[in-house]
């Protein structure tokens, strides 16, 4: 059937055709029309999410069955190596940051507008404030020293004052602490960088580019880092730490290697 | 955790994103921005609450238990490459099962192992199942339970189209061939049974329905 002659029929051909792509259940070429489609139709969005819901629902039926012990080590012998995590409470000097690989360039969305990083903003954000455990532990670490730690806790105190933990796989490499528009970046792990790199801090809008918010070097003192933010943070989905040649904000981050949520 | 030999269970398919026993355990969505971040322990704790559940879907779609494992690899590989998961379209149990299906359909489609299907309501009883952790098998058990009462309520038709597509891994166009259907009325059932199954569900999550396109990597070009 022609999208012309659906459009005449009505949404109901792409119902249907919600339901059986829910399913898994249509020809290539109708899953491809379809997928055109459901690109610009909110409706039809809404009816594949509640149609595989209800599909997933349909996998209770056939009841959970304990893969072979080995299927795991499977799985992790194809993971990318990744730097070994350093827990946040770890007296030791935290290992140093290596760049969070950033999702492959898409015409459909820029990195940071793309689903991982939004679930990520948006779920870190109870990591921040809804995890006991996280914030106890969520100590400066490295070369954390006695004023800085004093920011962080004033700020956790102070109603007026966000704090956003800048992480790399749970491990955390600064903090952000915002007052309305003033910030300070407090590092806690982020490690020296040769004198050709710098760290930016980045601003990530909920619509439109990052904002680069200040460039600074982290050196063994770990000084705090006296910042303006450019956007409101109720306008603000995440905050990000990238390494970058030079000493300047370039146009776009490249290598990220911390990120935080920036709101509930 | 590199080199962990075993995984360690909390849940299990029952968990919306957050832990079943009000306990201190991390919720899913949580672990999901955490691989979203590189975390290979959050993910090695989400196979550890979900991987049995995959499985048993995967091993029902396509039976044989060495491609079953190939499926739930590439689940949770896609997962960790390209974590599409948004917890506005429902919880990380339902985005894991629905990537579970569309692999274990594609495989099934490619091995052409379609004789073996199992597409009843009576041959998906799953009380020889392992078992999960107690708390998580009631909740799950209960669960299936409710869903078996609601597919038993449909009309026979709209069940045996449901489940031809969803655990027999057939196009509309195969069922409505096999079935001698014609193919508007298979959509139709197909369409009118999905609903009335998610009516008829207690506690089905809102779904906004707000998530970007569809990603190539997770959704399978069959």
């Amino acid at each position: 059937m022609s999208d012309d002659r659906m459009s005449q029929l009505g949404h109901e051909p792409w119902d249907e055709l919600a339901a059986g792509y829910a399913l898994s259940a249509l020809e290539p070429e109708e899953q491809a029309r379809f997928e055109a489609h459901v690109a610009t139709c909110a409706r039809c969005r809404q009816h594949v999410a509640e149609g595989e819901q209800t599909a997933a629902e349909l996998a209770r039926l056939a009841g959970p069955v304990e893969p072979p012990a080995e299927l795991w080590q499977r799985i992790r012998a194809q993971l990318p190596t990744a730097p070994v995590a350093v827990p946040v409470e770890s007296p030791e000097k935290p290992a140093p940051p290596a760049p969070v690989p950033l999702p492959a360039q898409s015409n459909r969305a820029r990195w940071w507008q793309s689903p991982r990083v939004l679930a990520a903003a948006a779920v870190l954000a109870a990591v921040v404030v809804g995890v006991g455990a996280w914030q106890g532990t969520a100590r400066l670490g490295g070369g954390g020293t006695t004023r800085a730690q004093a920011l962080v806790s004033g700020c956790r105190h102070d109603p007026t004052c966000r704090v956003v933990d800048l992480d790399q796989q749970h491990v955390r490499r600064a903090v952000l602490l915002v007052r309305a528009r003033r910030a300070q970046l407090v590092p806690t792990g982020l490690s020296d960088l040769p004198a050709d790199r710098s760290y930016v801090l980045w601003q990530l809008p909920s619509s439109g580019a990052p904002q680069g918010v200040a460039v600074f070097r982290a050196g063994a003192d770990q000084q705090p880092v006296p910042a303006t933010l450019p956007l409101p943070l109720e306008q603000t989905t995440a905050f990000a730490i990238s390494q970058e040649p030079g000493h300047t904000i370039p146009a776009k981050p490249s290598h990220v290697v911390a990120v935080g949520a920036a709101t509930d | 955790m590199k080199g962990a030999t075993a995984v360690k269970r909390e849940s299990g398919p029952g968990a919306p994103g957050a832990p079943v026993d009000g306990s201190t355990a991390v919720a899913d969505d949580v672990l999901a921005a955490r691989v979203a971040a590189g975390d290979d322990a959050a993910l090695e704790t989400l196979y550890g609450r979900h991987g049995a559940a995959c499985y048993g879907l995967a091993r029902r779609i396509v039976v044989d238990a060495t491609l079953a494992q190939d499926v739930v690899q590439e689940v949770f590989l896609a997962f960790w490459r390209r974590n599409t998961f948004d917890p506005q379209r429902g919880s990380v149990s339902t985005w894991l099962l629905t990537i579970t299906h569309h692999k274990a359909v594609d495989a099934v489609r490619r091995e052409d192992r379609r004789h073996s299907r199992q597409t009843t309501l009576e041959a998906l009883d799953s009380s020889g199942a392992a078992e999960p952790e107690p708390l998580e098998q009631v909740r799950a058990r209960l669960r299936a339970d409710e869903v078996r009462a609601a597919m038993s309520r449909l009309p026979a038709e709209q069940r045996e189209a449901l489940l031809l597509a969803y655990y027999g891994g057939y196009t509309q166009r195969e069922i409505s061939a096999m079935t001698g259907v014609p193919l508007g009325t298979i959509k139709t059932r197909t369409m009118a049974a999905l609903r009335k199954l998610r009516d008829s569900l207690p506690d089905m999550p809102e779904a906004t329905g707000s998530y970007g396109p569809v990603d190539e990597d997770t959704r399978g070009s069959s």
